[in-house]
């Protein structure tokens, strides 16, 4: 009798247990593939480049690796033009980030109206955002051409004398900047799109009845309701823009006087081409450790509120 | 079981999609008689069709003559952009997977032979083949003292000009390589003729490593050159008194708008442009303009200066990893002799690297082509030959394209100067 009490409820937990542990190998298939592309793809290159950056590495010498210690860091520390790189950086995303989600949410609620060829404009605005951005940035170099340029040419027409733009050191980074919002604005007005077209219509119903006017239809209602969505938008942005490399890889390369490098530029110039891979890791890991920054201080600052 | 099995499946494409196949020499048993073909591998990147199409041809001719015993096999990489070649021999050293036989441009293979990525050809190149080789081809080729990489073309920059324009004002450009303008003379050809939508030069071919191929010489005629002999040390040369004087040449070019920092590509063939600094290559696209009446004069010197002229092309060399040095230097003396040297000439309109092949060409003899050949057997100079080439080329070419916008001339050779030699020191000092 002992026995048989004993062995019923072991029975029981053992089927239980094999149906939970094959449960659980199913669960573990499944995720085998992703976790594996993840390790292969994601953590080893970022446990590598960690450690290479403790190293001298010259991508043709991949025999000769020397471990050099904390030297990387401290050349980087003592490297003006990290400095300057990381400075254009953070330039380009703080104006960047605030002029591209208002532009893209001025448009989105321009065209949230039932205008006449609302959806020409849609599309007018959203196709720069399909185009490849390497075939954007050559095409913006000649309308920014200093000498025949159509910005300039219509600049002329308004009486102001031509504009160096790309090929100063003072415009560049702007220009760059207004181009990249142009750009990539149409992006994030889709997003704010969806977001208006899910605010439900009798809230500013209710509101009109109550008295209240465009203005503060939109400081009342529809802002906080779109709150998950800036959110959104305003992480992607930041990430986007602090990753920027297209744009003066094509057309300053990093110039006039270092005006346009950025940290991403800096990276590739050390380590495709110096082919100094030790030192360029190094740099990333610090722009790894900046962008993690960037994400926690954007969403500690929105959890406040 | 079934995260066993997913595990196995995964390490099973992985290994087949990383093993992939090894690039080097393959030894290939002929079924009947036994006898080993070598096949060797070339890598080279995709050109113009034209010229494609003679590699492949030379290769056929090579691997007829050479039935049953060598057999070589070109892969023709694009470059897409400028660097997806080099990137990919990159990659390949990381690997271990070089091919035998690898095309690199000149300036490369300083880079290349001090990593012992490539192998010296002095065992298999005769005397008379050096000596026949236009002295810039040698130069480019020689680190430290050995021969690493053999030329079939070679390149120069000119001075076009348009010659409405210039008989518009009434100037004659010189056709005798001692009469060649001075920067100062060519200056004011440049301030008459600049006006009315016309620019007095068209001297931007891309602001990169044209920058340093075309404006090095403006150093080496003012008698000091952007690094010493050695390829050591570049404080002192790239920033000494002559090469400052060389740069605000340049800048005041600029300042007075006598050349467009960015040109189209066609401003001279429109007219738009009175001279330009181009080379050979340009010439094919003229025919396309047939209201352009060209001329070529000398590529412009300092007064009392050294005459000179750009130099240096595509070279191929033999990889440290091939199994077959000597097959593959045997395919590369053949596919780089003077019959090699003189149809590439003929089919991409560059100079040939040996002075034999110019020999069999008569159109060299008469101008405007005679200007091309005389820079090239004279007074060409080599880019500079260190292993440290890839910093000095970027950090000269942003150097000039600042001070071509404003930026200040010492302070941005001086910087030129200081990153060089740290990058010097830090990487290649013994």
């Amino acid at each position: 009798m002992e026995a048989t009490r004993v062995v019923q409820p072991k029975s029981e937990t053992v089927s239980l247990g094999r149906q939970k542990r094959r449960e659980r190998l199913v669960g573990y298939s499944f995720i085998t593939p992703a976790t594996l592309l993840l390790l292969l793809f994601l953590i080893l290159p970022f446990v590598l480049a960690i450690s290479f950056g403790f190293t001298k590495f010259n991508l043709l010498r991949p025999d000769k690796i020397q471990f050099i210690g904390l030297e990387n860091y401290k050349t980087l520390f003592q490297d003006s033009l990290f400095y300057k790189s990381l400075w254009n950086t953070l330039y380009f995303t703080a104006i960047v980030v605030p002029v591209q989600c208002t532009v893209a949410l001025i448009l989105a609620l321009l065209i949230n109206n039932k205008l006449k060829l609302r959806n020409i404009y849609r599309i007018a605005y959203f196709s720069p955002v399909v185009t490849s951005m390497t075939v954007i940035s050559i095409l913006w170099i000649s309308l920014y051409n200093p000498n025949e340029g159509l910005i300039n040419s219509a600049l002329n027409f308004l009486g102001i004398s031509n504009q160096p733009f790309l090929r100063s050191a003072s415009q560049a980074m702007n220009s760059i900047i207004f181009m990249s919002v142009w750009q990539a604005a149409g992006y994030q007005m889709m997003i704010f799109l969806a977001g208006l077209q899910g605010i439900p219509k009798d809230l500013y119903e209710a509101s009109a009845i109550d008295g209240a006017n465009k203005f503060k239809q939109l400081r009342y209602i529809t802002i906080p309701s779109l709150y998950n969505v800036i959110v959104f938008v305003v992480t992607i942005t930041t990430i986007q823009a602090v990753k920027l490399f297209i744009q003066p890889y094509i057309m300053t390369n990093g110039g006039p006087e270092n005006s346009t490098r950025t940290l991403a530029l800096l990276i590739y110039q050390q380590g495709f081409q110096f082919r100094n891979a030790g030192y360029a890791s190094a740099i990333s890991v610090v722009f790894f450790v900046l962008v993690v920054l960037i994400s926690f201080s954007i969403k500690r600052f929105f959890k406040d509120r | 079981m079934q995260k066993g099995f997913y595990i196995a499946l995964m390490a099973v494409i992985l290994l087949t999609g990383c093993s992939g196949q090894s690039n080097s020499s393959n030894v290939k048993e002929e079924s009947g008689k036994g006898d080993k073909v070598i096949e060797l591998n070339f890598w080279r990147p995709q050109a113009k069709e034209i010229e494609d199409d003679f590699y492949a041809k030379r290769i056929e001719e090579f691997n007829k003559k050479n039935e049953g015993r060598i057999k070589v096999k070109m892969e023709v990489i694009t470059r897409g952009n400028s660097f997806a070649y080099e990137d990919k021999i990159n990659a390949a050293v990381a690997s271990h997977t070089l091919p035998d036989i690898v095309a690199m441009d000149g300036p490369n293979v300083a880079n290349y032979a001090s990593s012992d990525i490539i192998i010296p050809l002095d065992d298999y190149f005769t005397p008379e083949d050096m000596s026949d080789f236009v002295p810039s081809i040698v130069q480019q080729g020689t680190y430290q003292g050995k021969f690493y990489a053999a030329g079939l073309n070679e390149s120069s920059v000119v001075l076009f000009y348009n010659k409405k324009i210039m008989d518009q004002y009434g100037i004659t450009p010189p056709d005798k390589m001692e009469n060649a303008w001075s920067w100062d003379q060519w200056y004011d050809v440049m301030k008459k003729t600049s006006k009315e939508g016309v620019f007095g030069t068209n001297m931007i071919n891309d602001k990169g490593e044209w920058m340093t191929y075309a404006f090095e010489q403006f150093w080496i005629s003012n008698g000091t050159d952007i690094v010493n002999k050695e390829g050591t040390k570049a404080e002192g040369f790239v920033n000494s008194p002559q090469g400052i004087e060389a740069a605000t040449f340049l800048k005041k070019l600029a300042d007075e708008k006598l050349f467009n920092i960015d040109p189209k590509p066609t401003e001279f063939e429109e007219g738009k442009a009175a001279t330009k600094l181009g080379g050979p290559w340009n010439i094919p696209g003229f025919e396309d303009y047939p209201d352009l009446e060209w001329g070529i004069t000398y590529f412009p010197k300092k007064a009392g200066g050294t005459q000179t002229a750009p130099s240096g092309s595509w070279a191929v060399g033999i990889s440290a990893d091939s199994k077959y040095p000597k097959e593959s230097a045997e395919f590369l003396q053949w596919f780089t002799n003077t019959e090699g040297s003189m149809g590439m000439a003929k089919v991409i309109s560059m100079p040939a690297s040996r002075k034999s092949a110019f020999e069999g060409m008569s159109e060299y003899d008469n101008l405007p082509l005679r200007v091309i050949k005389e820079q090239v057997t004279t007074v060409s100079n080599a880019r500079p030959v260190t292993p440290a080439y890839p910093v000095l080329t970027q950090k000269f070419a942003e150097a000039l394209t600042d001070i071509m916008m404003g930026a200040d001339v010492t302070k941005s050779l001086n910087n030129v100067a200081k990153t060089y030699d740290e990058e010097y020191e830090r990487n290649f000092a013994e």
